[in-house]
């Protein structure tokens, strides 16, 4: 079974993501609320598959995804936000993350998709 | 004695009267009139024969008198080398001594040199020329400065007659408009850069070399007072002041510009009378007093102009009337900078509060109704999932998505509320007021005093004010009740919010109070807030209306 850890600061998100990987298979074995709680859980946990926000309280998702990143594990990470692509440009592609998703358009085929790549 | 009109070359020189020389025609017109009573004389002597001649010239001499007497100015003939012979005045005091004082005696014990010289020039040239000869000079009698014009005719071979006419009021007049127009001129120069809203520092600077033209002085300095004993230099002409340099902080230890520190008055100092560290270095970088008016803004002293003197200047008349037409246009134009300053502060804030207002409904969106709609999103999407193979699952998922469907809903009316209420566009502004009251966790009375429909601008003013002074009344003033009062007349809109809570609001203290005043202030209008810590709150605005 695919691991995966959600990072937003809205729990009514984590909860409506948290339901939609479950049903498509996920285990999600742990939550953040914020950037430095993502990086601390995922390196503790090693999951397989990070939903990670972009408006992070803290720090912003781009600068955890790159920092994740460079801790060069097999994890996937996709980023999330109620705002669309458009708005962040090129900072997407920079991050280094490997997909970005509008929260409105998620669905678990979508990430099991990214699992798969 | 010869008393006969006749030409200097051939005639003696008449002795104790002026009563032939005395004519007022003579006195105009000189040596041409003299020859012309000669040729009349001798027609007369022929005619007429001497005891005829005899009666007309006593007729010519009774005139003479009369218009000798009627010269109000000093008649002095004088001999060729200076001896007074006869002295004639009905005012002693224009004279260096009384009449008989002087007869006798020689102008050269009381004229100075170069006085003399014209003097004498004057007296040969009409000896030689036998006309009148006019002159202008200044003198010292009796300690004050006199303006004299003589006219100097010959009144024998070797003397003539001079009428000294005294015009030293006359120039003293000429001095003083010519003055007045050069300090107007100042002025005016100064007004005119005000005029143009430069920066201060340069209407500060101008008017220290202004000051010091005008009054013929070689220092001034312009303080703005920190408090009454320290002061910024923010404006100085002339040469080494010390301490007194441009941008320096002095503590004020002595003199003119502490004295208007400490009184808010005119004053003047004598370094030579002070004792003090102070007084000693301006005393060694050549001063020696000096003299300060305040410069008052808003009612309070900002600053003073003060003029420093050295050794061997002195103070021209009225310096501190003068100096204080100058304070006045620096208080003008630091007024006008001010005021300038508020305006682009308050524009900053409108447009800071415009951002702030945008970013606020940005946050409220994404984190209220977005949230909620992406939360229906996932769920719609669970539920399409489970809808074949497990519908009952299916239908509570969707129970949940339309309980989050309607909330989102509620988010957003609210929020739009937020940005503008729809009920003052819809029904005006005491409908408005009504649900502002209604929604109000206090007890809201409304006095609302309205025959038609304010204007859209002034309406949404007064709402937004009745609006935060109730949430600051609701957050902060621990009130039971509340009173709201609209009204309007005289040109004017009134809003009145008041409390019976803790008081002591400073409108100050929080941006919501300062973000309305500028908005009020947009329109012309007026915000104050009567707080007094235990007798409740009171924000009162009045609005002009167009």
């Amino acid at each position: 079974m695919r691991r995966a850890l959600v990072v937003d600061d809205h729990p009514s998100f984590r909860r409506s993501a948290r339901a939609l990987l479950v049903e498509e298979g996920f285990e999600v074995v742990g939550e953040a609320e914020d950037g430095a709680a993502a990086l601390a859980l995922a390196e503790q946990l090693i999951p397989d598959l990070i939903l990670l926000d972009v408006q992070l309280p803290d720090i912003d998702g781009f600068e955890v995804a790159a920092r994740l990143l460079a801790l060069e594990r097999e994890w996937r990470i996709v980023l999330v936000s109620s705002r669309g692509a458009s708005d962040y440009g090129s900072l997407i592609e920079a991050s280094g993350a490997h997909g970005f998703v509008c929260k409105g358009e998620l669905s678990g085929a979508m990430l099991r998709a990214y699992c798969d790549e | 004695m010869s008393e006969q009109v006749v030409p200097k070359s051939s005639v003696p020189a008449p002795t104790a009267t002026f009563g032939w020389a005395r004519d007022g025609p003579i006195k105009r017109s000189g040596g041409v009139l003299q020859l012309a009573l000669l040729d009349l004389q001798d027609v007369l002597r022929r005619a007429l024969g001497d005891s005829a001649l005899d009666l007309a010239r006593r007729k010519v001499e009774e005139r003479n008198r009369a218009l000798l007497a009627a010269i109000p100015d000093p008649i002095i003939r004088v001999r060729r080398d200076g001896t007074y012979l006869d002295v004639q005045a009905d005012d002693h005091s224009l004279l260096f001594r009384p009449p008989e004082e002087l007869i006798g005696r020689n102008i050269r014990e009381f004229m100075p040199r170069d006085v003399l010289d014209k003097v004498f020039a004057g007296i040969e040239q009409a000896l030689e020329s036998g006309s009148v000869v006019t002159l202008e000079y200044e003198l010292e009698i009796a300690g004050s400065r006199r303006w004299k014009e003589t006219r100097i005719m010959p009144s024998g071979e070797d003397e003539v007659v001079s009428i000294v006419r005294d015009f030293t009021e006359q120039r003293q007049t000429e001095v003083e408009q010519c003055r007045l127009a050069e300090e107007q001129a100042a002025l005016r120069r100064v007004a005119t850069l005000v005029a143009g809203d430069p920066p201060p520092e340069e209407v500060f600077q101008t008017v220290t070399e202004e000051v010091c033209r005008l009054l013929g002085l070689r220092t001034a300095v312009l303080h703005r007072f920190e408090d009454e004993r320290t002061s910024t230099i923010v404006g100085k002409f002339g040469g080494p002041t010390g301490k007194f340099e441009l941008g320096n902080v002095v503590e004020l230890e002595q003199g003119s510009a502490l004295s208007v520190a400490q009184t808010g008055l005119p004053a003047r100092c004598n370094y030579d009378e002070l004792r003090g560290k102070g007084a000693a270095e301006l005393r060694a970088l050549g001063f020696r007093s000096s003299a300060g008016v305040p410069i008052s803004v808003a009612g309070a002293t900002w600053g003073a102009l003060v003029v420093a003197l050295r050794e061997g200047e002195t103070l021209p008349l009225e310096t501190e009337h003068r100096l204080e037409g100058f304070a006045e246009l620096v208080a003008l134009a630091l007024s006008s900078a001010q005021a300038r300053n508020e305006l682009a502060a308050s524009r900053l804030r409108i447009i800071e509060a415009g951002d702030e207002e945008r970013r606020r409904i940005e946050r409220n969106l994404h984190d209220g109704a977005q949230q909620r709609l992406v939360a229906l999103s996932v769920g719609l999407r669970i539920a399409q999932t489970k809808i074949r193979t497990a519908p009952d699952e299916a239908e509570k998922q969707l129970a949940i998505v339309a309980d989050e469907l309607s909330e989102a809903l509620t988010d957003l009316r609210e929020l739009a509320q937020g940005i503008h209420p729809a009920v003052l566009t819809d029904r005006g502004l005491g409908a408005a007021l009504e649900v502002l009251a209604s929604r109000a966790p206090l007890r809201v009375t409304l006095d609302v005093q309205q025959s038609e429909r304010l204007p859209d601008a002034i309406a949404a003013t007064a709402y937004y004010v009745v609006s935060e002074a109730l949430a600051n009344v609701v957050k902060h003033a621990q009130a039971e009740t509340a009173a709201v009062r609209i009204a309007h007349g005289n040109g004017l809109a009134l809003v009145e919010v008041e409390d019976n809570g803790e008081g002591g609001v400073d409108l100050n203290s929080g941006s919501g109070l300062r973000g309305l005043r500028d908005r009020v202030e947009c329109l012309d209008g007026r915000l104050e807030v009567a707080s007094i810590a235990g007798r409740g709150t009171r924000v009162r605005v009045e609005l002009p209306l167009p």
